[in-house]
């Protein structure tokens, strides 16, 4: 065994029985960094559901390219501009296919009771080859049927009964529901209805010509960013052109950053990292106060203060570990049951876990700059 | 009340052969000492000159604020040499940097007058932290069998998966004692060791240190206030106001 190795093991060792002899103690500050860490947890997941599913709706589509207004800045309250655009977008060879979406915010009404609700009203062209979404691709066929909408399953309760055949007011004119999809449109409805152009066109009485969202397929093997960069010398100004990843990122940032959404949640992550270092501020400040001449004694008997300051590092991170575990256990079960109430998006995937073990990580590096150099105090010239 | 000692102390053995060759264990040699926090700069050590040959077995005695603990620490390697000399083995304590001063303590024993034990560590345990201070020496069996031998030796096998706090004072003073032999120090720097220990315990403890002495040739510097203790050692050495007054 190498010195270095000899010496961490030491190190390892003596940092888990430090915090190992007072279990209960241990449990208690384990139990603090716990609860911030779980705070993070929470937070991030739920930052990261508003962004998932703020751009869900995109997944129900298959495409390369998107056109928007050049003054688009998310989807609810995208600017319209002349389904023209698309026609000229196929002057370029690469393109191959078009489809139109067209969004407006609307009003649902619950007939019974006369309920109202908002709603997200979403018209798409009569094209299965665009649609991504097999629910969406067998409810596609039905909206044949004049004044036929898809509801969105996650709908607000106060929609009433959005089963098959169950009827409803779209902005004051009747619609049938012919089918369902599962969306969760939170930030921007409590419901959403999805039916074709024509009969958008109808329900919020305006003509079809103008449309929000143009998506494009290209040939296969074509560069999207090379295709993308041929649009934007053959469409006019009042339009531009996105990837399909630039569309999603856009509309993600745009709810993480300029929403108050998104500053909620950050505000969230922020107090819950600093109540992480407080407490572990606080538990390591302890610690380290009561054993202050043990690691004078370790100075004395010649460790180094490196070694010194890698007990204290050490016993700071398995501090942290012992809250991040528990932590993951909980927050995985907390958003399952988030999942299941609000039909949000949480997922604890690996991102998330690895995002909020590095803030945990951080937590305990800013925990151990702030109280670690009380060690220098530990003089072992005083121990005689 | 009898004045007789309440235990007897092992003898000094009578001097036999010459001193072995190489450098003294410890050669203090003109050296001064004040505090920085004393602003009138009153030295604490005046002129102190002082050399164990390996297996010399010293008593540094005199009345408190002599100066005795301080010129142990700065043998130690504890403090910075300001003035004059100390070099241990021939190596120059004077100007060393802080890591330098850290490895040249880890080939000293240090008995503290408190045990200053770690808590949350056996015995055993605590033998194996200070032996992985000089891992080139120790094979991997020798971390179980040299710290259970030690013990062994001290009268502590029954403790050895046994934390500080279910020890006495004077089981934990012994196994501080173990502490500090367990790397085969070449100078050993005592701080009032059986302070905290019976009259025969503490016999038996300045009996293992006198041993160590003879048979490993290390140079033992010990404080004590302690006059039973003088006549197991070799030299006796007096400090008043800083300075040494007598040796002998």
């Amino acid at each position: 065994m190498t010195s270095g190795g000899g010496l961490s093991r030491a190190c390892l060792v003596l940092s888990w029985r430090n915090l190992s002899q007072r279990p209960a103690r241990t449990a208690v500050a384990a139990t603090g960094i716990c609860f911030a860490i779980f705070l993070l947890f929470l937070q991030i997941g739920f930052l990261d559901a508003a962004r998932r599913a703020a751009t869900l709706l995109f997944e129900f589509f298959a495409f390369d390219l998107a056109v928007v207004s050049t003054d688009y800045q998310y989807l609810r309250a995208a600017p319209r501009f002349d389904r023209v655009r698309l026609t000229q977008a196929r002057a370029v060879p690469e393109v191959t296919d078009s489809f139109n979406i067209s969004i407006k915010g609307s009003r649902w009404t619950e007939p019974e009771s006369g309920r109202r609700s908002t709603l997200l009203l979403v018209g798409i062209d009569d094209d299965a080859s665009f649609i991504a979404l097999p629910a969406l691709q067998d409810g596609l066929a039905k909206l044949a049927q004049n004044r036929s909408v898809l509801v969105d399953a996650f709908s607000h309760r106060d929609y009433g009964d959005i089963a098959v055949g169950a009827e409803a007011l779209v902005n004051n004119r009747e619609v049938g529901v012919v089918g369902q999809f599962e969306l969760g449109a939170f930030f921007y409805a409590e419901g959403a209805a999805i039916t074709r152009n024509d009969t958008f066109a109808r329900l919020i009485r305006r003509s079809g010509r103008h449309i929000t969202l143009g998506l494009l397929r290209l040939a296969p093997g074509s560069d999207p960013a090379a295709a993308k960069a041929q649009l934007a010398d053959v469409l006019p100004s009042d339009v531009r052109v996105l990837t399909r990843a630039e569309l999603i990122e856009r509309e993600r940032n745009y709810f993480t950053s300029d929403r108050p959404v998104g500053l909620m949640f950050q505000t969230g992550m922020i107090i819950g990292f600093i109540v992480g270092v407080v407490i572990l501020f606080q538990v390591i400040s302890t610690e380290i106060g009561n054993r202050m001449g043990e690691f004078a004694t370790l100075k004395a008997i010649g460790f180094g203060r490196r070694f010194v300051l890698g007990v204290g590092v050490t016993q700071t991170a398995l501090f942290a570990l012992l809250g991040f575990l528990p932590a993951w256990g909980i927050g995985y079960a907390a958003f399952q049951l988030v999942s299941e109430a609000s039909h949000l998006p949480m997922q604890m995937d690996g991102t998330l876990i690895a995002a909020v073990g590095a803030m945990a990580l951080a937590m305990c590096l800013a925990s151990a700059a702030l109280t670690l150099h009380r060690l220098r105090r530990a003089d072992p010239a005083e121990l005689f | 009340m009898s004045l007789e000692p309440a235990f007897s102390m092992p003898a000094a053995p009578p001097p036999t052969a010459p001193a072995p060759a190489g450098p003294p264990a410890v050669e203090v040699t003109g050296v001064d000492y004040a505090f920085k926090s004393n602003r009138a700069g009153r030295k604490v050590l005046r002129d102190i000159d002082l050399a164990l040959a390996p297996g010399d077995f010293v008593v540094l005695t005199g009345p408190s604020g002599s100066g005795k603990t301080t010129l142990l620490s700065l043998i130690g390697a504890l403090r910075a040499v300001q003035e004059g000399s100390i070099r241990l083995d021939g190596a120059e304590l004077k100007g060393l940097g802080q890591s330098k001063m850290e490895r040249m303590r880890r080939t000293i024993g240090f008995i503290f007058q408190d045990h200053n034990l770690f808590e949350s560590l056996t015995a055993i345990e605590t033998l194996r932290l200070a032996m992985r201070l000089l891992p080139e020496r120790y094979k991997r069996r020798d971390f179980r069998e040299r710290p259970l031998a030690l013990l062994e030796e001290l009268g502590l096998s029954e403790f050895a998966d046994t934390k500080p706090a279910k020890l006495s004072t004077g089981q934990k003073q012994r196994i501080a004692i173990a502490r500090a032999l367990i790397n085969h120090p070449r100078l050993i720097l005592a701080d009032e060791p059986t302070a905290a220990l019976d009259s025969e315990m503490g016999g038996q403890v300045i009996a293992m240190l006198r041993r160590r002495a003879v048979e490993e040739k290390t140079a033992i510097l010990m404080v004590t206030h302690d006059p039973r203790l003088f006549r197991s050692a070799d030299r006796v050495v007096k400090m008043v106001d800083g300075q040494i007054v007598s040796e002998g």
